[in-house]
Parts: C-alpha cells; structure tokens; sequence
C-alpha cells in the first residue's frame, strides 16, 4: 500500500491528531492572549549613536523605547506615545501623548540602551499649545534601574507649562513618570518629555 | 460511477476551491474595513498595546468571542516572531480553509437532497408516496452514496463560485456565522432521512452549531426556524429537544464572555439589539431601497441567476428548505433600511446547494429505456448528451457569469495598500507612518511593528518621526508629500509608499 494510501486508511486518526495540535496551539495563543497587558510600546531604531557630551537621553533618533500604560486612540484623533519624543518645537495639537480616558493610573516609560547619567527632565504639558487647565499638577519621576536606588521627585502642585525637575541618578536605563489625572475621568496631556544627561 | 471515481472528483473540486481561496486571499482585495477594525484591531490592541478603538468598541457593541480567537493566533505568533502581515495574511487563509467546510456541506446536503428526488410511488397501506428503492447515505463498498450526483454539483458550484471565495477569506462575523450555519443545515438535512431512533449525537451538533450561528450573527436569528420546521414536518420531537437543550451552550458560553469582557451578561447583545433594533440606529450609516439586494444579486449574476434560480425551484420538492432559507433571508434583511452586500451574502450558499441538488440530479440521469426495455435509442442517446452539454454549459456559465462581475463593491481596498504596509515594517530605518485613508488599510496588524501608525495631517509631513507615508498614486496626499522631500520607494497598483529623504 502505498503513503497516501496508508494515510487514506487512517484519516480518522490523522484528522484527530491535526485537530488536536491545532487545539493545543490555539490554547497557547489563548493564554498567552488572555495573560497580556495592554501596554503600549514604541520602539524606535536607532539611527543615530548617544552624543559624548550632555544631550537628550530620550530623542527618537537614539532608539528610544517609549512604553505607556494606556493612550487615546480614537480613530480620528490619535495621541500616539511616539509624539513624547519627537522633539518637535511647534507641535499641533494632535501631536501629543494623552492618555486613556479609562486609564486611572496613566504612566509613561522612556528606555533607552545602555547606562546613562541622568541630571534633568524637562516636561512640555498641555499648557504649552492649548488651556493651562489641562497641564498636569500632580505626578512623580523615578530612575529606573539605576544604582544606587535615587528617592523619587514627586511634583504635587505643577502650574509651568514647561517643567524643568532635577533628577539625578547615575547607571539608569530609563526614567518613569506617574500621573495623577487633574480630575476623575480627565485625560493626561503631554506634548514632549526631554531627559537630559550623558 | 464507482465511489472511488466520485472521490477523485470531489477531491479535485476540494482542491480547486481551495486554490482558488488562496487567490482571493493572496490577490483579492480586501473587503469591508469591519473586517478588519472589528475582529482583527482590537485583539492586536491588547496583544501589543498599539491599535485603534472604533466606536462599537467603546460602547460595548461587539462580543469579544471572535476577537478572542483570533487574538489566540496572534500572541502565539508574536511569540514565535511573525510579522503582523504575516499573522494578518495566515488569519485570511485559515479562514478561506475554514470555509471549504461548507463545499464539504454542499456535498453532503446536494447528495442528501437528491436522494429526495428519486423516483417514488403510491404506497397503499399507509397512504402517501413512498421511494422506489432504499439510498445508501454512505459510500458502501465500491457504490458512492445515493444522490452523489446532486453533492458533487454542490459542491462544484459552492467551490468555484468566485464571489463565495472572494469573501471566505475576510474575517467578517458574517463568515464564520455562515460556515456553521451551512454545515448544520447539512446535517439536518441528513438528519431527515434516519430512523427516528438515530441521530442522538448528531441532534447535539446540530443544536451547537445553529446556536453558534446565530451567536455569532443575531440576524441570522430568523434562520433557524426553518431546520426547526423541518425537523417538525419529519415528526422528530427528540431531536427538537436536544437541539434547544444543546443551544444553551454557545448562548451560556457568549453570556459569560460578555460578563468577563464587559461586565454584564449578555451585555454586547443587549448593546446591539438596543442599537440596531429598538433604536434603529443602523440607518445612521445609510439607507437603501427594498430592492437593493434584488438588484444587487441580479448585478453580481445577470445571466447566472436563471441558471440557479430555475432548476432551485424545479426541485422545491427535495430543496424547499434552502429555496425558503434564502427567499426568506433575502426578504428580511429587505426590510431594514441599511444594507450591505455582506448580510446578504448567505443567500448564495442556499441558492448553489439547491441550484447543484437539481443539476447533478439532471446531468447524470441516464436516458430512459425504450419501450419493452430495450437499449434507449440513439436519438434519446443523443438527446441526453445534448441536455448533458447544456447543463455543464450553464454551470460553466455561473462561474464565468459570477468571475466577470467581481466588482463595484460596497468597500473594497486593493491589497497593495497591505503591501505597503507590511514594506514600511520591514524597512529598518521607519520611524513612523502616515496613512492617506487609514481605515482603507490592513489597520494595524498589516504594519505590525511597534511604531507610529496614524491618520494623515499635512502639518504631520514636517514631523520627522515619519519617515514614510502611504497614499493614492498620484493623489493630493501623494504630491504633498513629494513636495516636503518625500520619494517613492515603493509602487503597486495605483499605491504608492513615499519616504523622507532629507
């Protein structure tokens, strides 16, 4: 008997096992799907080497990681976390992050390869291009990864449009930013985020 | 004909349909954004994190179980780093795989319907037409099963007919409502003709299957009635009552999805009946005549149709559920002020499986003997093979009818636009991507790559976070860009990828 043969007499069997190795895979794919987070990443290449010399950490062009905990994606008006990092010095409106209008807790990541020496953050709120109402008050800057563990800079009463925080920290890999939305509900905007170091 | 000849044959037309969903996957267009923006984006959202959120799923309109799935195909593809063009590309094709089901449906059903068409004759003990002799519904030894002829028309006309296969590969919930709902009226078909004793197990497919129908499409609702029917003219209560038992499954299991997704039972189905129904809402997104079907099935036809519509109704005998399934659901969704070409689309697979029932049973019917039961006649011979010729013609004439007509769709985007897409993933210096027309696009999962994908502003080109845009060739989104320093790198089918050269 020939293979197809062999296999013709036994397609009961062979079905069963395909069905089975597709159940199985899916079931990965299911778990794996129901495990995810939804956080959101941009990760750019890197198109240009670090500076020696103090500069942005964070400028798209250095292959800067930008993770979110949520933004506004509305199909018409998309707040993409990549606009963090653009660099751009007369943005439009639509050229801002914002955050989820469900998103409680919004938080911004910036990642960067290899060790760095932070000094600086620079913050460009809403205040900047539309109503100082929307600048953010309340939030907190953190080194990630960096030794030893600096005290985070915890910002309670922000009316700059343009914040400049000192934030010192040696060996980080990234800083992170918490928000504490204006008002319930209300969305955080933020237009650019600078990390100045070397 | 032997059953190994009629295997060879339904083989090749397996294969056939088949090759013929990979073209349309491959080099189709893609049809409907829905498809898209409705089961694919939000599975990707929260695989990745990047996607959009359209309305419905802001307002809780849509369950979660189609998505669901295919999110389960994306994160095990992520995991094994495939490219979202990829995933998006495999997603189509598996559909158009699981759509051969209902080619293996219309054999199954064409076969089980034919048999009714055997001759019968007056039984006078219990007072109605009996048949003459008893049908195999199997293959039994080297006989294929009675009726054969009527399957492998069906499944002939279900396989190539190019509208079907254009459409089998988009992941709309039209599709795989479609699948199930072909497959159990298959069964019920087959269904009909056991003892009443038989069929327990079967009865318990039927029932899941007709309730993940309707699960999967509400307004297919209306269309289980007529298996039901069916069942009742046959005076099979059991299988009446498994078949409603069974049907709490799929409805329980989308309750509870709705519950864990959206924090209510039945929460999205309530959302959409509100919406469409008691609101009537739909009408928001246009309004179309009472005939628009009727004129758009006749368009998409105009000579095929009396090719499929005559022998259907010749054969109402043995195809009454599939002629009343179709009639039926074209006069429904008639009644609703908005209209796509996509609700209507399962009355094709009725209409083919009754249309190919009635021409197998015509080709392959053997001229009669002479009187005295001598040999027939040269000249019935010969009028046979002329009727045989005819209708071989007009199947023929379905396909071709149905392939030179493939246009003028409700929303159409040419599969270069996904092309294009997946080109800019795969370039390594992208940094961003601006999109003339984004819901014209694979939506996120076509660019795949954890980057800016967003809608087109002119002020956006001075934005050197993007590198690249995709528009129409020779559009005004297309000059503009060249005009900021943008040159095309990439150019298909009036699509044309642009990027920043300074």
């Amino acid at each position: 008997m020939s293979v197809v043969g062999r296999v013709w007499a036994r397609r009961r069997t062979v079905a069963f096992a395909l069905a089975g190795v597709l159940v199985i895979a899916w079931s990965t794919g299911f778990f794996l799907f129901v495990r995810r987070q939804a956080v959101a990443v941009v990760a750019f290449p890197t198109l240009e080497a670090h500076p020696a010399g103090e500069h942005n950490l964070v400028a798209y062009r250095l292959g800067t990681t930008v993770r979110v905990s949520s933004f506004f994606r509305d199909p018409f008006s998309q707040h993409n976390p990549g606009y963090l990092v653009d660099g751009r010095t007369n943005p439009t409106l639509v050229e801002k992050w914002a955050s989820d209008p469900g998103d409680r807790h919004p938080w911004v990541e910036l990642l960067w390869s290899g060790k760095r020496q932070v000094r600086s953050v620079v913050i460009r709120h809403a205040g900047t291009v539309e109503s100082a109402d929307f600048t953010s008050q309340e939030y907190s800057l953190w080194c990630l990864q960096a030794r030893p563990v600096p005290p985070p800079v915890v910002v309670t009463d922000n009316h700059a449009p343009v914040a400049v925080h000192a934030l010192a920290c040696s060996g980080a890999r990234g800083v992170r930013v918490r928000f504490v939305p204006n008002r319930p509900g209300q969305i955080v905007r933020i237009f650019e985020i600078e990390v100045w170091g070397r | 004909m032997t059953a190994r000849r009629v295997r060879f044959i339904l083989g090749i037309v397996l294969a056939v349909g088949f090759v013929g969903r990979i073209v349309a996957a491959r080099l189709g267009p893609v049809l409907y954004p829905d498809a898209y923006f409705q089961s694919l984006e939000p599975a990707w959202t929260r695989v990745t994190g990047e996607g959009m959120k359209t309305w419905e799923w802001t307002d809780g309109l849509r369950s979660w179980v189609l998505p669901g799935y295919h999110g389960a195909w994306m994160a095990l593809g992520r995991s094994l780093g495939l490219r979202g063009s990829t995933i998006g590309e495999m997603i189509r094709l598996s559909w158009g795989l699981l759509s051969m089901f209902m080619v293996w449906a219309a054999w199954r059903a064409g076969a089980s319907c034919a048999r009714q068409l055997r001759p019968r004759h007056p039984c006078c003990a219990c007072g109605h037409l009996v048949f003459d002799q008893p049908a195999p519904m199997g293959f039994v030894g080297d006989a294929p099963p009675a009726g054969w002829q009527g399957g492998l028309v069906a499944a002939f006309l279900m396989a190539t007919f190019p509208l079907l296969a254009l459409y089998s590969v988009e992941p709309l919930t039209e599709l795989p409502s479609m699948i199930v709902l072909i497959v159990a009226f298959a069964l019920v078909a087959e269904q009909t003709e056991l003892d009443p004793r038989e069929g327990k197990g079967r009865a318990v497919i039927i029932g899941t299957l007709l309730s993940l129908a309707v699960c999967l499409r509400i307004v297919n609702g209306a269309l289980v009635l007529l298996p039901a029917i069916w069942l009742a003219a046959r005076h099979r209560w059991r299988d009446l009552a498994i078949l409603a038992g069974t049907a709490l499954v799929p409805v329980a299991l989308f309750g509870i999805v709705d519950r864990l997704t959206w924090g209510h039972f039945f929460g999205s189905f309530l959302a959409f009946i509100k919406f469409n129904i008691i609101q009537g809402r739909a009408a928001e997104f246009g309004t179309e005549p009472a005939t628009w079907y009727l004129a758009g099935i006749w368009a998409r036809l105009p000579i095929g149709l009396a090719i499929l519509v005559l022998p259907a109704i010749c054969g109402l005998r043995a195809t009454w559920p599939f002629v009343l399934s179709a009639a039926g659901l074209l006069g429904y969704i008639s009644t609703q002020a908005h209209k796509e070409e996509r609700f209507a689309l399962l009355f094709w697979p009725f209409l083919l499986i009754a249309a190919g029932t009635v021409l197998g049973h015509w080709l392959f019917s053997r001229a009669p003997p002479s009187n005295g039961g001598a040999a027939p006649s040269r000249l019935r011979r010969w009028l046979t093979r002329a009727k045989q010729l005819v209708i071989v013609a007009g199947m023929l004439a379905v396909v071709v009818d149905g392939a030179r007509h493939l246009r003028q769709f409700d929303f159409d985007i040419s599969h270069a636009r996904l092309d294009g897409q997946a080109w800019v993933a795969r370039q390594k210096n992208a940094t961003g991507l601006l999109l003339d027309w984004h819901f014209y696009t694979g939506a996120t999962v076509w660019f795949g790559r954890d980057l800016p994908q967003v809608k087109y502003e002119p002020e956006l080109l001075s934005n050197r976070l993007f590198s690249h845009v995709l528009a129409g060739k020779g559009s005004s989104v297309d000059s503009q860009a060249r005009r900021a320093g943008f040159v095309p790198k990439f150019d298909r089918h009036a699509i044309v990828v642009l990027e920043r050269s300074r």
